[in-house]
Protein backbone atom coordinates (compact mmCIF):
# COMPACT_ATOMS: atom_id res chain seq x y z
CA UNK A 1 0.00 0.00 0.00
CA UNK A 2 1.43 3.22 -1.12
CA UNK A 3 1.23 6.27 1.27
CA UNK A 4 -1.49 7.87 -1.20
CA UNK A 5 -3.34 4.32 -0.53
CA UNK A 6 -3.20 4.52 2.89
CA UNK A 7 -6.08 5.89 5.74
CA UNK A 8 -4.97 9.08 6.77
CA UNK A 9 -4.43 7.95 10.64
CA UNK A 10 -1.37 9.60 11.08
CA UNK A 11 -2.07 12.77 9.40
CA UNK A 12 -1.20 15.14 12.59
CA UNK A 13 -2.29 18.27 10.65
CA UNK A 14 -6.18 17.44 9.70
CA UNK A 15 -8.70 17.90 12.58
CA UNK A 16 -10.11 15.37 14.87
CA UNK A 17 -13.01 15.35 13.26
CA UNK A 18 -11.66 14.53 9.78
CA UNK A 19 -12.69 11.15 8.49
CA UNK A 20 -11.20 8.79 5.55
CA UNK A 21 -13.33 5.93 3.68
CA UNK A 22 -12.25 2.82 4.70
CA UNK A 23 -13.66 -1.01 3.24
CA UNK A 24 -13.61 -3.42 6.61
CA UNK A 25 -13.17 -6.96 5.51
CA UNK A 26 -13.47 -10.04 7.71
CA UNK A 27 -11.46 -12.43 6.94
CA UNK A 28 -12.32 -16.40 6.58
CA UNK A 29 -9.98 -16.76 9.99
CA UNK A 30 -12.83 -14.27 11.79
CA UNK A 31 -10.38 -11.25 12.27
CA UNK A 32 -11.40 -7.86 10.92
CA UNK A 33 -9.24 -5.95 9.08
CA UNK A 34 -9.58 -2.86 6.79
CA UNK A 35 -8.34 -1.53 3.56
CA UNK A 36 -8.95 2.30 1.83
CA UNK A 37 -11.72 2.98 0.14
CA UNK A 38 -9.73 3.26 -3.39
CA UNK A 39 -7.87 -0.29 -2.51
CA UNK A 40 -10.95 -1.95 -3.58
CA UNK A 41 -11.87 -2.24 -7.10
CA UNK A 42 -14.61 -5.27 -7.81
CA UNK A 43 -15.96 -7.17 -5.41
CA UNK A 44 -16.61 -11.07 -6.76
CA UNK A 45 -19.70 -12.23 -5.07
CA UNK A 46 -19.87 -15.25 -7.14
CA UNK A 47 -17.61 -18.12 -6.90
CA UNK A 48 -14.54 -17.56 -9.79
CA UNK A 49 -12.32 -20.28 -10.91
CA UNK A 50 -9.21 -20.13 -8.89
CA UNK A 51 -6.02 -22.34 -10.54
CA UNK A 52 -3.43 -23.73 -7.75
CA UNK A 53 -0.18 -23.20 -7.77
CA UNK A 54 2.28 -25.91 -6.05
CA UNK A 55 5.42 -25.12 -4.37
CA UNK A 56 3.71 -22.04 -3.01
CA UNK A 57 2.78 -20.68 0.95
CA UNK A 58 -0.43 -22.13 2.21
CA UNK A 59 -1.91 -18.95 2.33
CA UNK A 60 -1.56 -18.54 -1.17
CA UNK A 61 -4.58 -20.27 -2.87
CA UNK A 62 -3.70 -19.64 -6.25
CA UNK A 63 -4.44 -17.13 -9.61
CA UNK A 64 -7.34 -16.24 -10.79
CA UNK A 65 -8.23 -14.38 -14.14
CA UNK A 66 -9.20 -11.21 -13.94
CA UNK A 67 -10.14 -9.14 -17.78
CA UNK A 68 -6.89 -11.58 -19.42
CA UNK A 69 -4.51 -10.25 -16.00
CA UNK A 70 -3.32 -12.81 -13.77
CA UNK A 71 -3.88 -12.42 -10.10
CA UNK A 72 -2.64 -13.98 -7.07
CA UNK A 73 -5.31 -15.04 -4.75
CA UNK A 74 -4.62 -15.01 -0.68
CA UNK A 75 -6.10 -16.16 2.16
CA UNK A 76 -4.76 -14.28 5.05
CA UNK A 77 -6.98 -16.43 7.52
CA UNK A 78 -4.59 -19.18 6.99
CA UNK A 79 -1.56 -16.99 7.46
CA UNK A 80 -3.04 -15.66 10.33
CA UNK A 81 -4.32 -18.90 11.89
CA UNK A 82 -0.68 -20.87 10.60
CA UNK A 83 -2.43 -23.81 9.28
CA UNK A 84 -4.84 -24.50 6.64
CA UNK A 85 -7.52 -26.45 8.54
CA UNK A 86 -8.34 -29.79 6.45
CA UNK A 87 -11.95 -29.69 7.36
CA UNK A 88 -12.26 -26.86 5.09
CA UNK A 89 -12.49 -26.46 1.39
CA UNK A 90 -10.78 -24.37 -0.88
CA UNK A 91 -14.62 -22.91 -2.24
CA UNK A 92 -14.39 -19.24 -1.59
CA UNK A 93 -18.05 -17.48 -2.03
CA UNK A 94 -16.26 -13.85 -1.55
CA UNK A 95 -13.08 -12.28 -2.73
CA UNK A 96 -11.97 -8.56 -3.41
CA UNK A 97 -9.97 -7.47 -6.17
CA UNK A 98 -7.52 -4.81 -5.09
CA UNK A 99 -5.20 -2.68 -6.61
CA UNK A 100 -1.72 -2.85 -4.99
CA UNK A 101 1.01 -0.18 -5.65
CA UNK A 102 2.62 -0.41 -9.65
CA UNK A 103 -0.23 -1.27 -11.21
CA UNK A 104 -0.50 -4.61 -9.80
CA UNK A 105 -3.85 -6.60 -8.91
CA UNK A 106 -3.99 -9.00 -5.70
CA UNK A 107 -7.32 -11.01 -4.26
CA UNK A 108 -7.79 -11.84 -0.70
CA UNK A 109 -10.49 -14.34 0.59
CA UNK A 110 -13.54 -13.00 3.10
CA UNK A 111 -15.75 -14.39 5.25
CA UNK A 112 -18.78 -11.73 3.99
CA UNK A 113 -19.21 -8.84 1.87
CA UNK A 114 -16.99 -5.55 2.97
CA UNK A 115 -18.51 -2.98 4.42
CA UNK A 116 -17.93 0.88 4.27
CA UNK A 117 -16.98 2.60 7.21
CA UNK A 118 -16.20 5.58 8.22
CA UNK A 119 -12.80 5.98 10.09
CA UNK A 120 -12.14 9.01 12.01
CA UNK A 121 -8.53 10.03 13.11
CA UNK A 122 -9.66 9.97 17.06
CA UNK A 123 -10.29 5.98 16.98
CA UNK A 124 -6.65 5.21 16.02
CA UNK A 125 -5.74 2.78 18.53
CA UNK A 126 -2.53 0.47 18.75
CA UNK A 127 -2.21 -3.00 16.54
CA UNK A 128 -3.67 -5.89 19.09
CA UNK A 129 -0.76 -7.71 20.88
CA UNK A 130 -2.86 -10.27 22.55
CA UNK A 131 -3.02 -12.59 19.93
CA UNK A 132 0.35 -14.94 18.58
CA UNK A 133 -0.22 -12.75 15.26
CA UNK A 134 2.35 -10.34 14.23
CA UNK A 135 0.40 -7.10 13.06
CA UNK A 136 3.29 -5.44 12.50
CA UNK A 137 3.93 -7.40 9.82
CA UNK A 138 1.53 -7.32 7.70
CA UNK A 139 -0.50 -4.08 9.73
CA UNK A 140 0.27 -0.59 9.13
CA UNK A 141 -1.92 0.87 11.76
CA UNK A 142 -4.87 0.37 13.41
CA UNK A 143 -8.07 1.44 14.57
CA UNK A 144 -10.96 0.83 17.34
CA UNK A 145 -14.66 -0.12 15.63
CA UNK A 146 -17.76 0.07 18.17
CA UNK A 147 -18.45 -3.44 17.55
CA UNK A 148 -15.67 -4.71 15.88
CA UNK A 149 -13.29 -3.62 18.16
CA UNK A 150 -9.40 -3.30 16.85
CA UNK A 151 -9.18 -3.26 13.37
CA UNK A 152 -5.77 -3.13 11.82
CA UNK A 153 -4.90 -1.36 8.03
CA UNK A 154 -3.31 -3.99 6.04
CA UNK A 155 -0.36 -3.18 4.91
CA UNK A 156 -0.63 -4.45 1.00
CA UNK A 157 2.24 -4.35 -0.25
CA UNK A 158 3.95 -6.38 2.64
CA UNK A 159 0.59 -8.58 2.96
CA UNK A 160 1.33 -9.27 -1.91
CA UNK A 161 4.91 -8.77 -1.56
CA UNK A 162 6.02 -12.03 0.44
CA UNK A 163 5.17 -12.31 4.12
CA UNK B 1 2.29 -10.18 -11.17
CA UNK B 2 -0.14 -8.94 -14.10
CA UNK B 3 2.53 -6.67 -15.56
CA UNK B 4 5.99 -8.28 -15.04
CA UNK B 5 6.24 -9.70 -17.68
CA UNK B 6 9.68 -11.76 -17.84
CA UNK B 7 11.63 -10.69 -20.84
CA UNK B 8 10.45 -12.18 -24.09
CA UNK B 9 12.82 -14.93 -25.27
CA UNK B 10 12.48 -14.34 -29.58
CA UNK B 11 10.41 -16.96 -31.18
CA UNK B 12 10.98 -19.28 -28.12
CA UNK B 13 7.91 -22.03 -28.16
CA UNK B 14 6.81 -24.27 -25.19
CA UNK B 15 6.07 -27.57 -24.98
CA UNK B 16 3.35 -28.04 -22.25
CA UNK B 17 3.63 -31.52 -20.13
CA UNK B 18 0.06 -32.80 -18.25
CA UNK B 19 0.48 -34.33 -14.79
CA UNK B 20 -2.46 -35.26 -13.49
CA UNK B 21 -4.75 -32.26 -14.64
CA UNK B 22 -1.84 -30.02 -13.95
CA UNK B 23 0.24 -28.45 -17.05
CA UNK B 24 3.83 -27.68 -16.70
CA UNK B 25 5.13 -26.29 -19.98
CA UNK B 26 8.78 -25.84 -20.51
CA UNK B 27 10.82 -24.28 -23.38
CA UNK B 28 10.73 -26.29 -26.37
CA UNK B 29 14.48 -25.90 -26.90
CA UNK B 30 15.29 -27.46 -23.48
CA UNK B 31 13.42 -30.72 -25.13
CA UNK B 32 16.08 -33.03 -26.19
CA UNK B 33 13.56 -35.89 -27.22
CA UNK B 34 10.34 -37.73 -26.35
CA UNK B 35 10.29 -41.80 -25.60
CA UNK B 36 7.38 -44.14 -24.54
CA UNK B 37 6.78 -45.16 -21.40
CA UNK B 38 7.44 -48.86 -22.98
CA UNK B 39 11.34 -48.24 -23.46
CA UNK B 40 11.51 -47.68 -19.50
CA UNK B 41 13.30 -50.07 -17.83
CA UNK B 42 11.80 -49.89 -14.46
CA UNK B 43 14.43 -52.81 -13.00
CA UNK B 44 16.74 -50.28 -11.27
CA UNK B 45 14.39 -48.21 -9.85
CA UNK B 46 15.41 -46.02 -6.78
CA UNK B 47 12.89 -43.02 -5.74
CA UNK B 48 12.51 -40.21 -6.67
CA UNK B 49 14.03 -42.12 -9.86
CA UNK B 50 11.15 -44.39 -11.47
CA UNK B 51 13.54 -45.84 -14.17
CA UNK B 52 16.13 -45.12 -17.19
CA UNK B 53 15.31 -44.58 -20.37
CA UNK B 54 18.19 -45.96 -23.17
CA UNK B 55 19.48 -42.88 -24.66
CA UNK B 56 22.46 -42.58 -27.37
CA UNK B 57 24.20 -44.96 -25.44
CA UNK B 58 23.27 -43.47 -21.94
CA UNK B 59 20.62 -44.83 -19.53
CA UNK B 60 18.76 -41.88 -18.77
CA UNK B 61 17.45 -41.51 -15.06
CA UNK B 62 13.32 -40.57 -15.39
CA UNK B 63 11.32 -39.20 -12.75
CA UNK B 64 7.32 -38.20 -12.61
CA UNK B 65 5.87 -35.84 -10.59
CA UNK B 66 1.88 -35.35 -9.54
CA UNK B 67 -0.56 -32.65 -9.81
CA UNK B 68 1.19 -30.95 -6.41
CA UNK B 69 4.60 -31.42 -8.43
CA UNK B 70 5.83 -34.04 -5.97
CA UNK B 71 8.52 -36.38 -7.07
CA UNK B 72 6.22 -39.76 -7.76
CA UNK B 73 7.00 -42.71 -5.69
CA UNK B 74 5.50 -45.34 -7.85
CA UNK B 75 5.26 -45.55 -11.46
CA UNK B 76 1.60 -44.50 -12.67
CA UNK B 77 -0.26 -46.35 -15.40
CA UNK B 78 -1.30 -43.36 -17.48
CA UNK B 79 1.67 -41.82 -17.85
CA UNK B 80 2.54 -42.63 -21.47
CA UNK B 81 5.17 -40.24 -22.05
CA UNK B 82 8.62 -39.48 -21.81
CA UNK B 83 10.05 -35.95 -22.32
CA UNK B 84 13.29 -36.14 -22.34
CA UNK B 85 14.73 -32.80 -21.10
CA UNK B 86 18.32 -31.24 -22.31
CA UNK B 87 20.29 -28.60 -24.08
CA UNK B 88 22.31 -30.48 -26.43
CA UNK B 89 22.28 -33.93 -24.41
CA UNK B 90 19.49 -35.46 -22.73
CA UNK B 91 20.30 -35.25 -18.65
CA UNK B 92 16.60 -35.94 -17.17
CA UNK B 93 13.53 -37.94 -17.72
CA UNK B 94 10.46 -36.78 -17.10
CA UNK B 95 7.25 -38.79 -16.66
CA UNK B 96 3.88 -37.56 -18.43
CA UNK B 97 0.43 -38.02 -18.98
CA UNK B 98 1.16 -35.97 -22.20
CA UNK B 99 2.95 -33.40 -24.27
CA UNK B 100 2.00 -31.02 -26.59
CA UNK B 101 3.57 -28.02 -28.44
CA UNK B 102 2.02 -25.04 -28.21
CA UNK B 103 1.25 -23.42 -31.60
CA UNK B 104 1.97 -19.84 -30.13
CA UNK B 105 4.17 -18.45 -28.22
CA UNK B 106 2.98 -16.97 -24.42
CA UNK B 107 3.60 -14.46 -21.74
CA UNK B 108 5.30 -15.66 -18.99
CA UNK B 109 4.98 -13.33 -16.01
CA UNK B 110 7.08 -13.82 -12.78
CA UNK B 111 5.25 -15.32 -9.57
CA UNK B 112 4.36 -12.37 -7.47
CA UNK B 113 6.61 -12.35 -4.54
CA UNK B 114 4.06 -13.65 -2.29
CA UNK B 115 4.48 -16.57 -4.28
CA UNK B 116 8.02 -17.25 -4.79
CA UNK B 117 9.65 -19.46 -3.14
CA UNK B 118 13.73 -19.98 -3.63
CA UNK B 119 13.18 -24.16 -4.39
CA UNK B 120 10.58 -24.04 -5.87
CA UNK B 121 10.68 -26.05 -9.82
CA UNK B 122 7.91 -22.84 -10.81
CA UNK B 123 9.57 -19.65 -12.41
CA UNK B 124 6.51 -18.11 -13.43
CA UNK B 125 3.10 -18.66 -14.81
CA UNK B 126 1.35 -17.49 -18.24
CA UNK B 127 -2.37 -17.87 -19.49
CA UNK B 128 -2.70 -19.29 -22.37
CA UNK B 129 -6.26 -19.84 -24.68
CA UNK B 130 -8.05 -19.52 -20.88
CA UNK B 131 -6.13 -21.46 -18.79
CA UNK B 132 -3.63 -21.22 -16.58
CA UNK B 133 -0.07 -22.60 -17.59
CA UNK B 134 2.99 -23.24 -15.12
CA UNK B 135 6.65 -22.21 -16.66
CA UNK B 136 9.66 -23.83 -15.73
CA UNK B 137 12.90 -25.05 -17.10
CA UNK B 138 15.98 -26.97 -17.03
CA UNK B 139 17.72 -24.85 -14.75
CA UNK B 140 14.95 -24.41 -12.07
CA UNK B 141 14.07 -28.08 -12.22
CA UNK B 142 17.68 -28.88 -11.03
CA UNK B 143 17.28 -26.22 -8.14
CA UNK B 144 14.52 -28.18 -6.84
CA UNK B 145 15.13 -31.70 -7.41
CA UNK B 146 18.76 -30.30 -5.57
CA UNK B 147 17.03 -29.14 -2.68
CA UNK B 148 14.27 -31.89 -1.81
CA UNK B 149 15.88 -33.82 0.89
CA UNK B 150 14.41 -37.04 -0.76
CA UNK B 151 17.07 -36.10 -3.28
CA UNK B 152 20.53 -36.94 -2.97
CA UNK B 153 21.39 -34.58 -6.27
CA UNK B 154 23.54 -37.35 -7.70
CA UNK B 155 21.20 -40.03 -8.35
CA UNK B 156 20.69 -38.45 -11.57
CA UNK B 157 24.82 -39.17 -12.07
CA UNK B 158 25.06 -35.64 -12.97
CA UNK B 159 26.17 -32.66 -10.92
CA UNK B 160 23.46 -30.88 -9.41
CA UNK B 161 24.40 -29.08 -6.52
CA UNK B 162 22.06 -26.67 -4.56
CA UNK B 163 21.38 -23.92 -6.21
CA UNK B 164 24.19 -24.81 -8.22
CA UNK B 165 22.68 -24.64 -11.62
CA UNK B 166 21.25 -21.17 -11.73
Amino acid sequence: MSANHSIKLDDVAASEQESSSAWLLDLPSGHPVAVAERDIIYIFTELATIFPIPQTPAHVSGVLIWQQRLVPLIDLGVYLRGTFPPELNREYGVMVLLALPGAKLGALVLKHIPERVEVFDSQQCELPTSSSVHWDSIALSCFRHETRGEVPILNLSAVFGGI
Amino acid sequence: MTRDILPPTQGQRWAVLSFAGLRLSVPLAEVHSLSSVLELDRSAARLPVLGHIELNGTRLETIGFDAELNTLSAFPGDYRVCVNLGVGSPELGILCQSVETLEHGINEQALPECMASNDSMVTGVALYEGEVLLCTGIEALARHLASTAQWSGQALGITWERGGAC
